[in-house]
């Protein structure tokens, strides 16, 4: 078929003819079997699309939203960001645990008196203060000497 | 109830869902038809809605149930044409005789409709997808043309011209599956 005649055939299927080119839609469809036949071949498409149509019930907005391809970034960064927090729950609370039950209790002496035997011994390391200040103006020798655990 | 009243009401079931199956099988068929003959789908909904009717009110008289499509179709046909009758002073509707020939042809052509309905969804799988969901968009009922081209930023006829494509295009790859089924090269 001609591309002119293709186009009155889509042009009435659009329902966008003229009066004038319905005329020559007519004169097609009666002088060519071709065009009869291409005509309900294309009919069949747009009766497949209609009834598909009818069931659509996605919302016209989300055709200008962009495709999934340029919008996946939002999407890993939504999923990202939702496995950190949920990461993070599981840190704290781990932590909460973690902090009821390694404090040293009267329970465990051998464990208090590791910890304290360790912070002696970091005591003793010799790491001097930066020479501008002190030995008792520097704040890193005041941690060391302090102890890290309430006797 | 009445073993008679009981064997009424399953014979009345049975005929129902025969009708219902008879009809959703063939209505795309159908669809295709009064489509080819009218371009607007308010005035197919309205045909396609008699010719169901008129259908379920004579199916008891249809004896051969194998004969059910050409029967339809001989249904849509009559219809059409009333539509036609009605309507024809204050639209663009296909003359008489045209409308006659394309049912004439097409009854004969029901095998390959539905032939070409099958291929049709392995064809509309193929179609990218943002292609695939604005033509269907662009008939779903309460969207018009110009409506969805507002929205989509483009214009009325490039919109047309986009429906026109992908329907060449579907019709295209429809055509190359049925050949490679039929053998064809």
């Amino acid at each position: 078929m001609k591309p002119h005649e293709l186009d009155l055939l889509h042009g009435h299927l659009n329902g966008t003819l003229s009066e004038a080119d319905f005329g020559g839609l007519q004169a097609l469809l009666r002088a060519s079997a071709e065009a009869r036949r291409t005509l309900r071949a294309l009919a069949t498409v747009d009766a497949k699309l209609q009834s598909l149509g009818s069931l659509n019930t996605m919302p016209t907005q989300l055709l200008v939203m962009p495709a999934p391809s340029r919008a996946r970034p939002l999407y890993q960064w939504l999923a990202w960001s939702s496995m950190a927090a949920a990461a993070a729950c599981v840190a704290l609370a781990l932590m909460g645990t973690l902090s009821t039950h390694v404090k040293p209790s009267p329970s465990r002496p051998d464990l208090a008196a590791e910890i304290r035997s360790s912070q002696n011994a970091i005591g003793r390391l010799s790491v001097k203060p930066p020479s501008l200040f002190p030995v008792w103006a520097s704040p890193t020798a005041a941690l060391l000497d302090q102890p890290r655990i309430p006797q | 109830m009445t073993a008679v009243d009981q064997n009424e009401t399953t014979a009345a079931r049975d005929t129902r869902e025969d009708f219902l199956r008879l009809y959703t099988r063939h209505e795309l068929a159908l669809r295709a038809f009064v489509r080819a003959c009218l371009p607007h789908a308010a005035d197919v909904e309205e045909v396609l809605q008699e010719v169901s009717l008129v259908a379920w009110k004579k199916f008891a008289t249809l004896e051969d149930s194998t004969r059910f499509a050409r029967w339809a179709f001989l249904i849509a046909r009559y219809e059409m044409l009333k539509f036609r009758r009605a309507k024809a002073r204050d639209r663009l509707v296909l003359d008489e005789d045209i409308v006659d020939r394309l049912a004439e042809e097409g009854m004969e052509e029901a095998p390959l409709r539905r032939e070409q309905l099958e291929a049709l969804d392995h064809c509309l799988e193929k179609l990218p997808r943002d292609r695939r969901n604005l033509a269907i968009a662009a008939y779903a009922p309460e969207t018009s043309i110009r409506g969805l081209a507002a929205r989509l930023g483009r214009s009325e006829g490039s919109l047309y011209q986009l429906l026109a494509r992908t329907r060449l295009e579907l019709l295209r790859c429809v055509e190359r599956a049925l050949a490679r089924e039929g053998g064809q090269p």
